[in-house]
């Protein structure tokens, strides 16, 4: 699986080589600055999946299949809410951010019990 | 890997699911009640052309390109680009469901929230955004833009946006990740490695839309970011480094689809898949590094570097295009109706990939710049091109989501209502962008004589309505009156095709051997041979 961090890394390069043969041609920072960081954001992200297939190997992990979970929806329409009172005040904020702190709520309490069922499983 | 199933605690819903399939399903339905919505745009827009203005007021028709655009580009063709990749990616390398489920859902509530706040601003006072598809600064700022209607765009793109660029990690990661055992990278098929640049350019490409808008929110409530002209360029320079690759994320994913298409009804594997992913990653790279070519006009940035990755575009086109002619060369092939559209996208896009190159040029780009030609050529990359590999991709992968049949004959008709009204529609734009219509224009003079063209563009365009009609009789009578496909009703080559139809909660029960990217190919070989 680690060789799957090399497309990452290969492709960031590659733009990089692309972005850099831009110096021929006497760029503008914004024009040279936009692709450098996305290339370097490739290749770091790349090294971060190489870095954390090394330290995961190969070994086999139970894995758990959820059916839903409302309280991601309700956690990303809070935001969203949220984020338009940015536009439209601070009467909008707080209510998107109490429907979000309600989805927050209800996030961490499906993390739990999925922690709590892979133990049991485990323990099985 | 072994799996555990969570038990229900939640009436299972689709809007809750973190099924992929479900996931995938929900937003290929929002997506489609958004086409329906930003065609009726066109209508009406084309309806205004024909009748050479007073169907409606100028701003009126500012608000109908800008919401077409949007609507087309940030909530039909790329969240449909994604979602089919999010059903399929999953079952293709083999795993049993994608990884990041519930971000995978966030991104579908994200791209949710985002289309109705962005429709939501026809129902303010102001009126919906009117400033194009790319929100021009300084045309977007508040002077200029006034209302809430802008601001709901730019939240709404910005959440979509976001959700997409979460759909798009998650499907990278499945297919980085999550593979089967024996599913190695050089045996990922076709399309999976289309997912796979595709979602790499909308997670490092697509950050700089949400910085653009963030910036120009800024501008409109403090003013002060996006300052004169230099700002307006930064501006640009941020938007089409998204605004180009968004392109060819409007048209990997249909490449692959169309590759799949090709190789299973022309009962041949796909020809030269190493030439192919190598092309696949080259090009990926070089149109992320040829965005300024929008701005050539400008003459503010390089445009000799901008012309010449914009033209060596045609390298790893070519060898893409050599290999679907090498794949059905010889073929045993069958005319289904999906085939017929992957054979409509070669075609078509090609028409719309040669007006590129004319466009790549910056000399004949001076004189062709924001006129009809580049609509024209637009047009045919992502409607007569795209939106015909996606259908070619519906007519193959519906037996396997729902496990019905669709009437082929039905189909057919779909087919050439479809051709001809895309090209009536289409073509006759490259020849009045050549005699100087500009786009976005609500009226014309009548001593120009472009009537009678438009008159016939909106015949074309009301064709292509009637086909996604028979489209939608289509779905409605192959789901009413149900002909079973059974697990593998075309005699595919890849492993979604090896799980029951439609696929279980886990994908599969059991998987073939994996010794290339066409194992199910491999499978029917090896029984051929064995006698």
């Amino acid at each position: 699986m680690r060789r799957a961090a090399v497309v990452l890394i290969g492709w960031g390069l590659w733009l990089a080589v692309l972005t850099c043969l831009q110096a021929v041609f006497a760029p503008k920072l914004i024009q040279f600055s936009i692709p450098a960081v996305a290339s370097a954001a490739c290749v770091i992200a790349g090294l971060g999946l190489w870095l954390t297939e090394a330290r995961q190997g190969e070994q086999e992990r139970p894995r758990l299949i959820t059916d839903s979970s409302v309280a991601t929806a309700t956690l990303i329409v809070g935001a969203a809410v949220a984020l338009v009172g940015a536009g439209f005040g601070l009467w909008l904020i707080l209510i998107g951010a109490g429907i979000a702190a309600l989805g927050f709520g209800g996030v961490v309490r499906e993390q739990r019990a999925r922690a709590r069922t892979l133990r049991e499983e485990g323990s099985r | 890997m072994s799996t555990v199933a969570l038990p229900a605690r939640v009436a299972s819903s689709s809007l809750a699911s973190t099924d992929h399939k479900r996931i995938a399903g929900t937003a290929c339905g929002v997506a489609f009640l958004f086409f329906l919505a930003g065609g009726l745009l066109a209508l009406l827009m084309r309806s205004q052309l024909a009748a050479d203005g007073g169907v409606v007021s100028q701003q009126t028709y500012n608000e109908l390109f800008t919401m077409h655009g949007s609507t087309m580009v940030y909530l039909v063709i790329v969240p449909v680009a994604l979602a089919v990749g999010i059903y399929f990616v999953p079952l293709q390398v083999g795993a049993a469901e994608i990884a990041g489920p519930r971000v995978t859902l966030a991104g579908l509530w994200l791209y949710v929230c985002g289309g109705v706040l962005m429709w939501s601003g026809f129902l303010t006072s102001s009126g919906a955004a009117a400033a194009s598809w790319w929100g021009f600064d300084p045309l977007s700022e508040s002077i200029h833009s006034p209302g809430s209607g802008m601001e709901l765009w730019i939240f709404g793109v910005m959440l979509a946006t976001l959700g997409q660029i979460l759909w798009a990690g998650c499907v990278l990661l499945t297919a980085l990740r999550a593979r089967a055992p024996g599913m190695t990278l050089m045996r990922m098929p076709v399309f999976t490695w289309t997912m796979v640049v595709t979602s790499v350019m909308v997670v490092f490409g697509f950050p700089a839309l949400l910085l653009a808008l963030g910036l120009l929110w800024a501008q409109r409530h403090f003013g002060g970011v996006l300052v004169g002209g230099a700002g307006a360029v930064d501006y640009q320079a941020l938007f089409w480094f998204y605004g180009h690759p968004v392109v060819y994320v409007m048209f990997f994913p249909f490449v692959g689809m169309v590759g799949e298409v090709l190789a299973t009804f022309s009962s041949r594997r796909f020809f030269g898949y190493s030439a192919f992913v190598v092309a696949l990653l080259a090009f990926a790279g070089l149109s992320m590094t040829v965005w300024a070519h929008h701005m050539f006009t400008l003459g503010v940035f390089s445009n000799k570097y901008f012309a010449l990755t914009s033209t060596a575009l045609i390298v790893p086109a070519g060898v893409e295009y050599f290999d679907f002619l090498a794949t059905i060369w010889r073929g045993s092939l069958r005319f289904t109706v999906a085939f017929l559209f992957a054979v409509g996208f070669l075609v078509q896009f090609l028409v719309g990939g040669l007006t590129g190159i004319i466009l790549a040029s910056p000399p004949l780009d001076y004189g062709l710049n924001m006129s009809y030609f580049v609509v024209a050529h637009f047009h045919y990359t992502i409607f007569a091109g795209s939106a015909f590999g996606l259908f070619g991709g519906i007519y193959y992968w519906f037996p396997k989501i729902t496990g019905v049949m669709l009437r082929e004959r039905l189909g057919k008709l779909h087919f050439v209502l479809m051709v001809i009204g895309t090209n009536v529609t289409f073509f006759p734009m490259f020849i009045l962008g050549s005699e100087g219509m500009t786009r976005r224009i609500a009226r014309y003079p009548a001593s120009t004589g472009w009537q009678g063209l438009n008159i016939l563009e909106t015949a074309g365009s009301v064709v292509i309505a009637l086909s996604v009609l028979v489209f939608m009789l289509n779905v409605v009578v192959s789901l009413r009156h149900r002909r079973p496909a059974g697990d593998d009703p075309w005699g595919a080559h890849t492993l979604e095709w090896a799980t029951s139809s439609p696929p279980p909660r886990h994908n599969f029960d059991a998987l073939p051997p994996i010794r290339s990217y066409a194992p199910l190919l491999d499978l029917r070989e090896g029984a051929e041979a064995s006698g």
